[in-house]
């Protein structure tokens, strides 16, 4: 049997897991200023490789690693061979690639040979190769000499090349193959792809330490450091710092404890990292820790860190870079860092893999707090029934337990980690029971999360993901007496998810909720430049079968790191800081958990859309849980009939806004230059013309619809309004689409006129909107009442007919607008796009924008740019506008049919239409996050009901918006 | 409404198979799990045994998940009634899919050891007595992803 297809055989002459530092011999690196780069003996070995991919291990020349090979190419180390243009991409969310045959995989299993010389200045003491991450399995040779080989993924691998190494000349080689027996528990959500993709570097070790175990506790305001040591004989000097400043400089043998009076605590929104040097004294050889004190508990059933309750505001993320796949930059690690504090985001679940060890060194340092899963999935032995098939196989025991072994030593010094996870969705067994003992007799403080340890038989957190917001409201009225989280919600695929403030309202209800990640940080698209336009690939793309097609488009940002509209949505959501604004004062409440803040409010009023007042409220302080109550002006002193609408940005970071309309001023029509005018009917048997002032609207009276609006020589507009209720599909309607829309035709319903009729100043239709094939849809009367100010009201009374009582994708009128009109401005809910079930990140205000603005380029296109709750919107056209009042109406505008968005399937594949599309729509369906998990929830789902519904148009001329 | 003998209703069919199987699966896991504790099966089924504070005043009615009690022992009351015969005292809540109602045109039933009841979402219910063990699952009608 190969190693390749033996669980049983872990690796060759992998060294003993540790924890993640350098040693350093310079004297010109100190506590401010080491990294691994200048730690000694460092020799990175990213750059150019000699590569070549072959069909499979059997066609590899066994005697490959004596000499550089003449035919091979070139690759860049670190990658990942599929996005170098080698192999090929395929992606599934679960079904493994290949037929399940545990633990062979399939000959053809491709597999890469790396070569590549170097030079190194050889030290004394050990020399040993460290590889941070290679997909999946792959063996070493150095000088042609084997050294050793290894699986684990995205586990950290380290051999002893000592005596192997050369001062100076050296000639490695390595063979990774894409799959291996531990490809049968990496069956992640996720491309297919493989090779040397993170790190590989040589280091030096000449101290007396193998490894090091930093432990913190507090007692009262004293924070406690442990230090524990694996080490051979010889004194260690510990020097510990607060900045620059020395607290402690003492001599040890084994270990070390130290008390720091008045500690400075870490936590995610103060983290204070204390730093410490550890100096062999023998060979002067130093190491450099950062570290944040922090206490650790679980009491009554809750989680505690630093003695304080808290909630977990989270995300799962997935190394990914749309043209690198799983090999990211730490500039690119920072980057989602730094968006996920800029929108409140507290907390990182590394799904599903440990990541490369800086990314946690920066959750350390940027203060997010982490859930540290290990590289462990079997989710693809659901296809076959039975997920838990080999995680309750005792033969594979050992594979469990190596996985988080390598886990928690690698990464037990990292502050941010207060949880670790031992996988994701692989059933449950007594393999995950001896890996949890496993991992707790290394880290007993720790938390341990496992979802699918259901009954919370071993883990310290009960977990589920998915769950609806009201099956949580259980989970918080009949809780568990282990605190819970709920580690997958609101699957941000394409336009989404709506919801959130739904599930937020219980999980703040509710202590025992302690934690919930969005499903998850970004898309995994993958860019690509076809016919000169930047656009983004997924699963069968590539020729790839069976795949998962854009289920990997399931992000809270882009792929090019862009926030999506749910983001900001999520942002609003979990603001740490509450305002409730009234006429005259502000409520602010601090949902901060740990530390007292200094909160600043930018008080905005405006009047009809003018500002009348800005201003900045400081000196709030507010402790966690506290809230307080700041006077505005009073507005009850602003007389008149007015629009009053209060905007506070909260802090000059931006962390949130709130707004209150606190008057709505009555809608009047704007007269503009229009007159006082009668309409005058010009009919003949095919058409009839209302010709109003300059601008005359042509009804076919044989279609019954409003075929052209035309403003002195102009047509402004092309047609409209007809009654719509198809929209292009969202994915998080795909289940709704699949079992109601799409069997019942609702895409292509026809209309049919019964009468047509018009009187001095009404014209009057009859119409039906029905599928073909069935015996439903709706019977309405279309009346447009031309008044004398020049205004239109179009007013549509619709009664159902049949027996589909479902849900409706929307119910509103669709119109075709003359393209010139770009220019737009509206009084509602803005400014990002929303729905019923995604408002928290609008208010109600006045807007300026274009159609092109308004439109939200999904990765899969898809319905978007809805506004809802609307009074007034302009489309502007040099100095003619077409306006639409009325009583809170939705609408979007797209320079594309809602055709084309809907089956277009990629951004490049959208053509822009030669007319603008206008949507008016009294109800649109929320939109959920059912992509995978919570339908749209009662109260946003519109229904097959009767309904009335009416607005205005006018067409002014020269009128200043 | 569904009023069936324990035996039979482990043999049949009813509603989504998969969210119904998990309930039946719950019917079997008194010893392993706590009372009054809310537990999973997957993201379509919560259950809970022994429940307390889950006598109401007013009738219940759901939208988006079927009840169904199993009676281990003892007896457990509940009223039932079609929801066309109710009239709302609390409005429906999308976070706890609840909508309050009261009617004086119910059904009493007296569920006994090894009996199962199952409310669909056309009925609204109240438990009235407890006198035994039993276990109440929140079945999706919408099945589930998980």
């Amino acid at each position: 049997m190969n190693n390749y297809e033996n669980q049983l055989v872990l690796h060759e002459n992998r060294l003993e897991e540790r924890s993640y530092f350098f040693e350093y011999n310079s004297e010109l690196i100190n506590i401010n200023n080491f990294s691994r780069e200048k730690s000694a003996g460092f020799k990175d070995l990213s750059g150019n490789w000699n590569f070549k991919l072959f069909e499979g291990p059997e066609y590899v020349i066994k005697a490959f690693h004596e000499k550089l090979q003449e035919d091979f190419t070139k690759i860049k180390v670190p990658s990942l061979w599929q996005y170098e243009g080698f192999g090929k991409l395929q992606y599934t969310d679960e079904g493994f690639p290949f037929p399940i045959d545990v633990p062979k995989v399939p000959s053809d299993t491709p597999t890469a040979l790396y070569q590549r010389t170097f030079v190194y200045e050889k030290e004394q003491g050990k020399i040993i190769i460290r590889f941070d991450g290679v997909e999946s399995y792959f063996e070493v040779y150095l000088n042609g000499k084997y050294i050793g080989m290894s699986k684990g993924s995205r586990l950290q691998s380290e051999f002893d090349v000592t005596d192997v190494i050369n001062d100076g000349e050296n000639f490695i080689s390595i063979k990774v193959l894409q799959y291996s027996d531990a490809t049968y528990v990496e069956d992640q959500d996720m491309w297919w792809a493989s090779g040397i993709f993170r790190s590989v570097y040589l280091l030096n070790r000449k101290s007396c330490i193998d490894d090091i175990y930093v432990k913190t506790n507090k007692v009262n305001d004293d924070g406690l450091i442990d230090l524990t040591f694996k080490k051979n004989t010889g004194k260690l000097r510990i020097e510990i710092f607060d900045n620059d400043q020395c607290l402690v400089d003492e001599v040890i043998e084994e270990s070390f404890n130290y008390k720091i009076k008045n500690a400075k605590f870490w936590n995610p929104e103060n983290p204070f990292l204390y730093k410490i040097k550890i100096t062999d004294l023998e060979t002067q050889r130093q190491i450099y820790l950062k570290r944040g004190i922090i206490k650790l508990e679980i009491k009554d059933n809750l989680m505690y860190l630093n003695d304080a309750y808290f909630m977990l505001h989270g995300v799962n993320r997935h190394d990914n870079d749309p043209e690198t796949g799983r090999t990211v930059t730490v500039e690119r690690m920072k980057k989602d860092l730094k968006l996920m504090k800029k929108h409140n985001i507290n907390a990182v679940r590394t799904a599903h893999y440990p990541n490369d060890p800086r990314f946690y060194e920066l959750c350390d340092e940027l203060g997010i707090l982490v859930v540290a899963e290990t590289d462990l999935e079997t989710h693809g032995f659901d296809n076959i029934g039975n997920i838990s098939m080999i995680s309750d196989d005792p033969s594979w025991e050992n594979v469990y337990i190596d996985r988080i072994k390598r886990h928690v030593h690698n990464c037990k010094n990292f502050t941010s980690i207060i949880i670790w996870s031992m996988g994701n969705e692989s059933g449950y067994g007594v393999n995950f029971k001896a890996m949890i003992k496993a991992c707790k007799a290394i880290d007993p403080i720790r938390f341990v999360h496992y979802e699918e340890d259901r009954l919370a038989e071993d883990v310290d957190i009960v977990s589920t993901m998915y769950s609806r917001v009201q099956q949580m409201n259980l989970f918080g009225k009949y809780p568990s007496e282990k605190p819970r989280i709920i580690c997958e919600y609101a699957h941000a695929m394409g336009n989404g998810p709506g919801g959130l403030k739904q599930y937020q309202e219980i999980f703040d209800k509710y202590d025992c909720i302690q934690g919930h990640f969005i499903w998850e940080w970004s898309d995994h698209g993958i860019l690509k430049n076809i016919d000169g336009q930047k656009t983004y690939l997924y699963g069968g793309d590539f020729g790839d079968y069976p795949n998962n097609y854009n289920f990997c488009i399931d992000g809270l940002t882009f792929p090019n790191q862009t926030p999506s509209n749910g983001l900001l949505e999520y942002k609003q959501v979990i603001c740490p800081i509450k305002l409730k604004i009234s006429e005259n004062k502000i409520n602010v409440e601090s949902r901060y958990w740990f530390e007292k803040k200094d909160i600043k409010l930018m008080v905005e009023v405006k009047n009809n859309g003018d500002v009348i007042s800005e201003k900045m409220i400081d000196e709030i302080q507010l402790t966690p849980g506290t809230q307080t109550e700041v006077p505005i002006t009073d507005l009850n002193l602003i007389a008149g009939d007015n629009t009053i609408i209060v905007n506070v940005i909260v802090d000059e970071n931006n962390i949130g806004k709130y707004s209150k309309v606190i008057y709505k001023k009555k809608l009047v029509n704007n007269p503009g230059n229009i007159r006082q005018v009668k309409p005058i009917f010009e009919d003949d048997q095919f058409y009839l013309n209302v010709k109003v002032g300059n601008t005359n609207y042509l009804f076919n009276k044989v279609s019954g619809l409003l075929e052209k609006v035309m403003h002195k020589d102009q047509t402004i507009i092309n047609h409209g309004p007809k009654l719509n209720l198809w929209k292009p599909n969202i994915d998080n309607h795909k289940q709704e689409m699949d079992k109601y829309w799409k069997n019942n035709l609702f895409d292509v319903m026809q209309l049919s006129k019964y009468n047509f009729k018009f009187t001095e100043n009404e014209v009057i239709i009859d119409l039906r909107l029905a599928p073909p094939v069935y015996d439903f849809g709706y019977k309405y009367r279309q009346k447009y009442v031309f008044n004398d100010d020049g205004s239109v009201d179009i007013k549509i009374s619709a009664k159902k007919y049949g027996t589909y009582n479902e849900i409706i994708p929307k119910f509103g009128t669709e119109w075709k607008i003359n393209k010139e009109f770009q220019k737009v401005s509206y009084l509602g809910m803005g400014p990002n796009e929303n729905y019923s079930d995604s408002l928290q990140t609008c208010h109600y205000d006045y807007f300026a924008t274009s159609v092109d603005d308004l439109f939200t380029n999904y990765i899969f296109p898809q319905d978007n740019g809805n506004h809802s709750g609307v009074n007034s919107l302009n489309l502007i056209n040099g100095d003619v506008i077409i306006k639409f009042t009325g009583s809170e109406f939705n609408f979007s505008l797209w320079n594309y049919s809602k055709e084309m968005i809907h089956q277009a399937q990629h951004i490049h594949e959208l053509i822009k239409d030669d007319e603008i599309t206008l949507n008016i729509d009294k109800l649109v369906m929320g939109l959920g996050s059912n992509s995978w998990g919570s339908e749209v929830l009662d109260s946003f789902q519109p229904k097959m009901k009767d309904y009335d519904f009416a607005y205005k148009l006018q067409i002014l001329e020269g009128v200043e918006q | 409404m569904i009023l069936i003998n324990y035996n039979e209703f482990m043999r049949e069919d009813y509603y989504d198979l998969s969210p119904m199987n998990r309930f039946k699966t719950a019917t079997t896991n008194k010893e392993i799990v706590q009372n009054n504790v809310a537990y999973n099966i997957g993201d379509s089924m919560v259950y809970i045994w022994n429940p307390q504070n889950i006598m109401t005043k007013n009738f219940i009615a759901h939208r988006k998940y079927i009840s169904a009690i199993y009676v281990e022992s003892g007896e457990v009351e509940v009223e039932v009634a079609k929801i066309t015969n109710l009239e709302t005292v609390n409005e429906y809540q999308d976070i706890t899919d609840e909508e309050e109602l009261s009617t004086n045109e119910y059904e009493t039933y007296i569920l006994k050891t090894n009996e199962v009841l199952i409310n669909g979402l056309e009925d609204g219910y109240r438990i009235t007595q407890i006198n035994g063990e039993f276990v109440i699952g929140r079945i999706s009608k919408d099945g589930g992803v998980k």
